[in-house]
């Protein structure tokens, strides 16, 4: 096995140590920035849905000031953004290099592109159901919990699976300040010492790393949608209700 | 019950302002039907949102769950508070009445049962009350084999089923049902009254009935007011409405709901039924609760020897009332035609010349 490997990614497997850290390190990225960002990134969409004009808390001033935030930090690429935020990093994380270094910019990058698509997937939620919910007085938290959020989650899981996919492209540039991870990897030591093996490996690892999110979400997606429900049978609409 | 006076709504946008409901003063009682009905963005739905509050009107005064509503600024103030009600306020005063709609917006994603349940949930009820009272509901409205099932496994008749027990769920006193029928089919549409029907009669239940049909309104309804243009231009007793309309727009809603407004359009044809020769009129008969089963055709017939060839006629049933309806050609002397036509109105019967030959 390992001649095997040894002869069709010589380099891959000299450079096995700095391989498996690379993969740690975008794992790691992704975890912390991922977590920060979808929070943060829901919260954001959730306050732009409820205070935009015809909002269940309509506010012209908190939707302004976020619509315009984000529309700012989407416009700006995220390798300019990374050297950007290099002072403020510094304040918030205490350092501006490594994989900490790069969680703020990665939250940065990621938090904006995630509110609006928390944003549209709250859209399609029917107003209807939520003038019901009122007519059945339920506040602003129930409102959210309990018919925005609750109706909306087949697309806040589509939207959440292109968004960390995303997020795996922003991971790869944070090599830039020394935060390492898969694509630095492929740069420093496949395309800088000509090794194209190492190259071809982390391409594929992307490769599979993005197939198996998007794999992920559309099952998910798919259970949640009601459809599924149907598919399965009339058998649900038999079984009595597991609240009893 | 609810007492409305001077309710205004305006909606402002940069293009445009639209008086939604202006100065109306409505009185439902306990127990009744009240039907309101216009045609579209007559305000008669942003009038029943007033009711609940779900659009706070601009002015004007109401009682309604046994609450003083001063309404200023878009604001609401209950009993004499100098402080505008505020989410939980508005939230218990909604919790007082239930409401159903066009699209039955039930949650796509919960189960008939959870749908039921949400209004109970949050209110400190437990779990086995929540889960005896839905089944309560669900054998009122007939469905107690559709707990687990989801909206979209159910047809649009059982929805709006789901949806009145949702909206029954808190035991208001109270549903607002706007438009509840507009997307039925006539079979469902006709099960979904009966529905409303036996709510009101066997739980007491009073119901203001938002819609644009008056086979609904003559179906089910004790009191109708009509809108238009943000106005109440006429209210009282279905029966007298369809029996005696005022305003042009309640005569055409009238028209639209009995066959007798088919002679309008053989009139504006000038089909070959409705031609009259010299010496002949037109004439449209209404006979109301009094004069129904009569034998007037044959009285003024023989007394007055007119002869009396119907074009149309037709019976309408008025919730338990009927109300009569006749389109003839009466042929005769003039002296004979003026008999006759004096001889019916004192029978209460109500003509109306249609042409003149």
């Amino acid at each position: 096995m390992d001649e095997f490997l040894k002869e069709i990614m010589p380099n891959v497997v000299a450079y096995s140590k700095r391989f498996w850290q690379s993969i740690s390190q975008t794992g790691e990225m992704m975890l912390w920035s991922g977590l920060i960002s979808l929070a943060i990134g829901l919260m954001l969409g959730v306050l732009l849905t409820i205070s935009k004009k015809g909002g269940i808390r309509q506010n012209g001033i908190v939707y302004q000031l976020v619509n315009i935030l984000v529309n700012v930090f989407r416009s700006i690429p995220f390798v300019i953004l990374l050297i950007f935020l290099i002072p403020f990093t510094r304040i918030v994380a205490g350092t501006a290099i490594g994989v900490k270094g790069a969680l703020v910019p990665l939250v940065f990058g990621c938090v904006p592109f995630y509110t609006r698509q928390v944003e549209a997937a709250l859209a399609s939620v029917d107003p209807g159901k939520v003038e019901a919910a009122r007519a059945m007085g339920s506040g602003t938290l129930g409102l959210i919990f309990r018919v925005y959020l609750k109706e909306a989650v087949p697309d806040l899981i589509r939207v959440t699976t292109i968004t960390l996919i995303s997020l795996i492209g922003l991971t790869t540039m944070a090599g830039a300040v020394g935060a390492g991870g898969i694509g630095s990897f492929a740069i420093n030591y496949g395309q800088n010492q000509n090794h194209q093996d190492i190259v071809n490996v982390c391409v594929i690892l992307l490769l599979v790393f993005v197939s198996l999110l998007q794999l992920l979400g559309n099952s998910l997606a798919r259970r949640t949608t009601n459809r599924a429900l149907i598919s399965r049978g009339i058998r649900a609409a038999e079984e009595p209700p597991k609240e009893i | 019950m609810i007492e409305i006076s001077h309710i205004s709504k305006t909606f402002t946008s940069r293009e445009n302002t639209v008086d939604a409901v202006r100065d109306v003063s409505l009185q439902v009682r306990e127990g009744e039907i009240f039907g309101v009905i216009g045609n579209s963005g007559a305000g008669k739905s942003t009038l029943v949102r007033c009711l609940n509050l779900l659009e706070i009107p601009d002015s004007g005064e109401m009682r309604v769950a046994g609450r003083r509503i001063a309404l200023r600024g878009g604001r609401a103030y209950f009993d004499g508070s100098s402080r505008p009600a505020g989410e939980k306020q508005l939230g218990q005063l909604r919790r007082s009445m239930g409401m159903i709609f066009q699209h039955f917006n039930l949650l796509d994603r919960s189960t008939v049962f959870d749908n039921i349940a949400y209004p109970l949930r949050y209110t400190g009820m437990n779990r086995t009350d929540i889960s005896s009272r839905v089944m309560e509901l669900l054998r009122l409205v007939g469905l107690t084999d559709k707990a687990g099932a989801y909206p979209s496994q159910l047809s649009g008749g059982q929805k709006q089923r789901v949806a009145i027990a949702r909206a029954l769920a808190g035991s208001p006193k109270i549903l607002l049902s706007d438009e509840a029928t507009s997307a039925l089919d006539p079979d469902a549409t006709e099960s979904i009254l009966n529905l409303l029907r036996t709510l009101n009669e066997e739980l007491g239940l009073t119901i203001v009935l938002i819609t644009h049909e008056m086979a609904v309104i003559k179906a089910i309804a004790h009191r109708v007011a009509v809108m238009e243009n943000g106005l109440v231009v006429e209210e009282g007793d279905v029966y007298d409405v369809f029996a005696n309309p005022q305003q042009d727009i309640t005569r055409r809603f009238v028209a639209s709901a009995t066959a007798l407004s088919r002679v309008d359009k053989l009139l504006r044809e000038d089909s070959p039924l409705v031609q009259v020769k010299p010496g002949e009129m037109l004439l449209r008969l209404t006979f109301s609760r009094e004069s129904v089963g009569d034998a007037a055709i044959s009285a003024i017939s023989r007394d007055y020897g007119v002869s009396v060839n119907i074009v149309l006629a037709s019976v309408e049933a008025l919730r338990d009332d009927t109300l009569g309806g006749l389109i003839a050609v009466f042929q005769g002397r003039p002296d004979q035609l003026e008999g006759a036509v004096s001889w019916l109105e004192e029978n209460r019967i109500k003509v109306e010349v249609l042409r003149r030959g």
